[in-house]
């Protein structure tokens, strides 16, 4: 396990009150070192891209992406990141509260690297987190 | 209409018939008239045809020709002019007259082979009356059966007479033209009969029948043949007893002569011996010198003793003549036999000549002894002996020339004596005739028996010609009623059929026509005529008079379509209308069928034709309701593709909401679950900022919620909750609307302002309020620019719409959220308020009134959004 290497978190969500949720989880589990987020696709697109306002914003470890996104929604922004060549690498994790299967196949297929619904019950949330944690500590180091 | 059939060519052969009966006769009168030969008699051998049988063949042809036609009346008078000339001339035959008729106009120098000048031979005759009898026939009856059978048997009797004596000529048997030894029947004249006797046999079958023929016995035939030829068979017997009794008759005749040529023979023996036995008595005995002088006289041959002697009365010879010791033991040896002895003795009591039995003379070959006692008084003087050879005797007689050809037997009781055998199969086959001779005391038979040759020239062949004659006669005869009986059921059938037709084609008031395209004539029948809308009986018959009915503008069409058929075509199917007298216009479906002769040339047309003017209309009746159907089908299928659709995009947005619900309806849950944990955490941490944190965010969420579902509901609601349509101003609903939301207005700093002419519309007021109210909150929450701005509200009419616009000066929409905007739940700002149904609250109530809904803006210019309502909402045009 290799803890050594601060993790950056970007957070594409539009509702505050869950991106609020999803933050105090990854603080409590001590998961990453810093969580950018943003409220919509667009925004998203831009921040990878290092477009204004973002482009003293560092490249993301991860991104968790919800799906219901004003302006761009969630399927289009993961097509295009896993479209460019320069942040294809990056690992997208599918944030949803949908449990639609057309949804999870839509998302595997344009190369999500990993699924999860909202749960209602947040001891599940944070034990999620807990799991992303290891994954990614252990089988999902990105190419450096 | 007609049709060809065999019966037009039988109706031929009468015709044919008469034809050359006219030929002949008239080349025949005009051989005679000119002198000329070879017409008359065609070779110098032959028998010439006379004039009256020349005249009455061309009678005879005329009488046939004109059978069947208008001048029946010259028939008549041909066929009683010729049986009259047949029966005449029979009765001068049969009662060996001359009533002056054979001459009568003409004068006949050429008789070869002719029995009376000029006259026709009997077989001729007979052919004529039976031909001027059936003349008179046919003309009288009316066609049947019995009408047939008489027709017939005159018919195949002039026949059967004329194939006989060609027959005759043809196997040179003369018997067979030639009745004995009458005029004999020309050759040509055999011909024109064979002619004539079919014509009147064909005559026979007449089909113009209209009893019920059904009647008759299939059978029939068969008796009547064998009828006749029972009767062929008994003439032919007749014939041959003739015959026989011919030859018979003349073997008696032939007998008898012999036997009186004999019994003239031996008279002048007996009375020469006779004579000297007398001169004996008369001088009381004779001299030895004269009595040899007179007998070497009667021994001469011309009287045909072969020797006389003197014979005492005690039996003893005395004298003889020729006196040689020969003669005296050779001729008289049979003196001395007992029956010889016996004939003396009776002939010496009877005091009669006698002649003694013909016994072998001894020199060779037959004869006897007259024997003739002399008396002088009652004083016996012996007996005169006369010795005759049969030879001798008989030679001059046998050797007759016309004997020639007979067997001629002489018998003594049942010795024959005498024999000049021709042939014996002869007497085998019974042909011989017997006659008895009576002469002094011996009796003699003569025995006479024809030679085969004789025989043959009696035995003619004519019964077998009238037997095999009868028997081809009665077969064709049997043939001719069957036939005849066939012919009458065919047209009784035909009858029938041409009636069912006819029913038929009255029913389907369907004409028929026939076109013979080599005459042009054309026959209707009274259907065409009439679907011509002419008088039955009025057509002229032709092909123009075709072309004048036929409506001109569809002359042209229908012609090349005959003319097409003709070129190439067996048949051709054409429509085309007529003009009726009465201005009436018809339209006439033809159909024809084209007949070829065996060159492929067309030689005519037939067709039948139906008037199709009801069934056109009728037809065109049911095509336009067809195009009817068709349309209503399209309309309503249309409806349903449109009903189709509406279900698909409620199926959609029914799919749309599921999924947006799940989503958008479990995030305020999520939130409210989440808090509610961490709320728990921070109570145990006693972390009072964090505990009213959570509070406020849970109490939010809640109140999404309930947002969330009074929009739902009220979204469900629309197409449900239908309120009556009244007239609604919608600048008193938009100002109504400023003035409850003045307070947000000012803090805003937006201005509403409205148009003040408005179309007022017809719909359902609450849903329009709903709309007005939707738009402009939208307007207000995100139309507003940060320094405030204005809200205009207005209308538009064009394009057969009633538009109303709400617009705002605010940042406004990027094109690509034009249609996504109206979707459920969809938002452009997360952050942002409401819950995304409102738009689709706008859309969904505007197409439930018929109308829509768009958006036209662009970013930083402000947005418009369009209601447009179909003008039948519009209030002046619903009053």
């Amino acid at each position: 396990m290799s803890n050594t290497k601060p993790l950056h978190f970007l957070l594409v969500e539009d509702d505050e009150d869950h991106a609020n949720l999803v933050q105090m989880a990854l603080a409590d589990n001590r998961i990453a070192n810093t969580v950018d987020h943003v409220l919509d696709g667009a925004a998203a697109l831009c921040y990878v891209r290092r477009e204004a306002p973002y482009e003293d914003r560092g490249r993301p470890d991860v991104i968790l992406l919800d799906l219901k996104l004003p302006k761009l929604d969630g399927h289009e922004v993961l097509a295009q990141l896993k479209e460019d060549a320069d942040l294809r690498s990056i690992p997208v994790v599918v944030l949803t509260s949908s449990e639609a299967e057309a949804d999870r196949a839509k998302a595997y297929l344009r190369h999500a690297n990993s699924y999860l619904t909202k749960p209602l019950d947040f001891d599940r949330f944070h034990q999620m987190i807990q799991d992303l944690k290891y994954y990614w500590s252990v089988w999902n180091q990105p190419p450096a | 209409m007609r049709y060809r059939s065999i019966e037009r060519y039988l109706s031929l052969i009468p015709i044919l018939a008469g034809g050359l009966g006219i030929l002949v006769g008239a080349l025949v009168i005009i051989g005679w008239s000119i002198r000329d030969e070879m017409l008359v008699q065609i070779h110098p051998s032959l028998v010439p045809m006379q004039f009256n049988t020349a005249l009455g063949m061309l009678l005879s042809g005329i009488g046939l020709i004109f059978i069947d036609s208008r001048w029946r009346r010259v028939s008549i008078l041909c066929g009683a002019f010729v049986c009259l000339l047949g029966i005449l001339t029979l009765f001068q035959y049969a009662f060996a007259v001359a009533l002056g008729i054979d001459q009568l106009f003409m004068e006949h120098y050429i008789t070869t082979l002719t029995s009376h000048p000029g006259r026709m031979a009997p077989n001729t005759a007979l052919c004529f009356t039976l031909t001027g009898a059936a003349l008179i026939y046919a003309i009288r009856k009316t066609p049947s059966l019995k009408y047939t059978i008489g027709m017939g048997s005159l018919g195949l009797l002039i026949t059967t007479l004329g194939l006989v004596a060609f027959s005759g000529y043809l196997l040179e048997f003369e018997a067979a033209y030639g009745w004995g030894h009458l005029t004999r029947m020309a050759v040509h004249t055999a011909i024109a009969f064979i002619g004539l006797g079919t014509g009147i046999t064909v005559l026979s079958i007449r089909t113009e029948q209209k009893t019920d023929p059904s009647q008759y016995n299939h059978w029939l035939p068969i008796p009547i043949g064998v009828l006749c030829i029972l009767v062929a068979w008994t003439v032919s017997q007749a014939l041959l007893r003739q015959e026989q009794r011919q030859i018979h008759q003349m073997a008696i005749r032939e007998a008898q002569s012999l036997a009186h040529d004999i019994r003239e023979s031996i008279q002048p023996r007996i009375e020469s011996l006779e004579r000297m036995a007398r001169r004996w008595e008369q001088v009381g005995g004779a001299p030895k010198e004269r009595w040899a002088q007179d007998a070497v006289t009667y021994t001469d041959s011309r009287l045909g003793y072969q020797a006389v002697a003197w014979v005492g009365p005690k039996m003893t010879m005395r004298w003889i003549v020729p006196d040689t010791d020969t003669h005296r033991a050779q001729n008289l040896q049979g003196l001395f036999e007992a029956t010889s002895r016996n004939t003396l003795l009776e002939s010496k009591q009877e005091r009669s000549t006698s002649f003694t039995r013909t016994s072998d003379l001894s020199q060779g070959g037959k004869g006897f002894l007259i024997v003739v006692p002399i008396y002088i008084g009652d004083e016996f003087e012996g007996y005169l002996l006369g010795s005759v050879r049969l030879n001798q005797l008989l030679a001059p007689v046998m050797n007759k020339e016309a004997r020639g050809g007979y067997t001629l037997k002489l018998f003594e009781e049942s010795d024959l004596i005498y024999a000049h055998t021709i042939d014996d199969r002869v007497d085998a086959k019974g042909w011989y005739e017997e006659v008895d001779i009576q002469i002094s005391n011996a009796t003699w038979r003569v025995h006479v028996a024809p030679s085969i040759a004789m025989i043959e020239e009696f035995n003619t062949h004519l019964p077998s010609v009238v037997l095999f004659g009868g028997i081809i006669g009665s077969a064709l005869f049997m043939l001719l009623i069957r036939f005849s009986q066939i012919a009458q059921n065919a047209t009784k059938l035909s009858l029938v059929n041409e009636k069912r037709l006819r029913l038929a084609l009255d029913a389907g008031l369907l004409g028929t026509w026939h076109w013979d395209i080599r005459t042009n004539a054309v026959e209707w029948d009274d259907a065409l005529q009439r679907l011509f809308g002419l008088e039955p009986g009025t057509f002229e018959g032709t092909y123009e008079a075709w072309r004048r009915l036929v409506h001109p503008d569809d002359l042209v069409a229908t012609e090349e379509a005959i003319q097409a058929a003709l070129a190439d075509g067996p048949a051709y199917d054409v429509e085309f209308r007529v003009n009726w007298p009465d201005g009436t216009e018809r339209v006439l479906r033809t159909q024809s069928l084209l007949v070829r002769d065996l060159d492929g040339r067309p030689t005519e047309m037939i067709g039948t034709c139906v008037d199709v003017t009801d069934a056109n209309a009728a037809r065109d009746i049911i095509e336009q309701a067809n195009e009817q159907l068709e349309d209503k089908v399209t309309e309503r299928t249309a409806e349903l593709n449109q009903a189709n659709i509406s279900l698909a995009r409620s199926n959609e947005e029914l799919e749309q909401f599921a999924y947006a619900a799940s989503h958008d309806l479990k995030t305020p849950l999520i939130t409210f679950l989440g808090y509610l944990k961490q709320l728990g955490k921070q109570v145990e941490a006693d972390n009072k900022k964090g505990i009213d944190d959570s509070i406020a965010r849970m109490q939010r969420a809640a109140d999404h919620m309930r947002e969330l579902i009074d929009d739902l509901l009220e979204l469900s609601r629309i197409g449900r909750a239908i309120n009556e349509p009244e007239p609604v101003d919608v600048s008193e609903l938009a100002r109504e609307f400023a003035e409850d939301s003045t307070v947000l207005l000012t803090e805003a700093n937006l201005e509403i302002r409205v148009e003040d002419e408005m179309p007022i519309i017809v719909a359902d007021k609450v849903r329009i309020r709903q709309i007005m109210q939707n738009l402009l909150s939208n307007a207000i929450k995100y139309g507003r620019s940060d320094d405030g701005g204005t809200i205009r509200v207005g209308s538009q009419l064009s394009d057969g719409e009633v538009r109303f616009f709400v617009q705002d000066d605010g940042p406004g929409i990027s094109k690509e959220y034009h249609d996504k905007i109206f979707g459920l739940f969809q938002k452009l700002e997360g952050s942002s308020q409401g819950t995304g149904v409102g738009l689709t609250i706008v859309r969904r109530a505007i197409e439930w009134h018929g109308g829509r809904v768009w958006v036209e803006s662009e970013i930083n210019q402000g947005t418009t959004f369009w209601l447009a309502l179909p003008k039948t909402c519009l209030k002046s045009s619903a009053a």
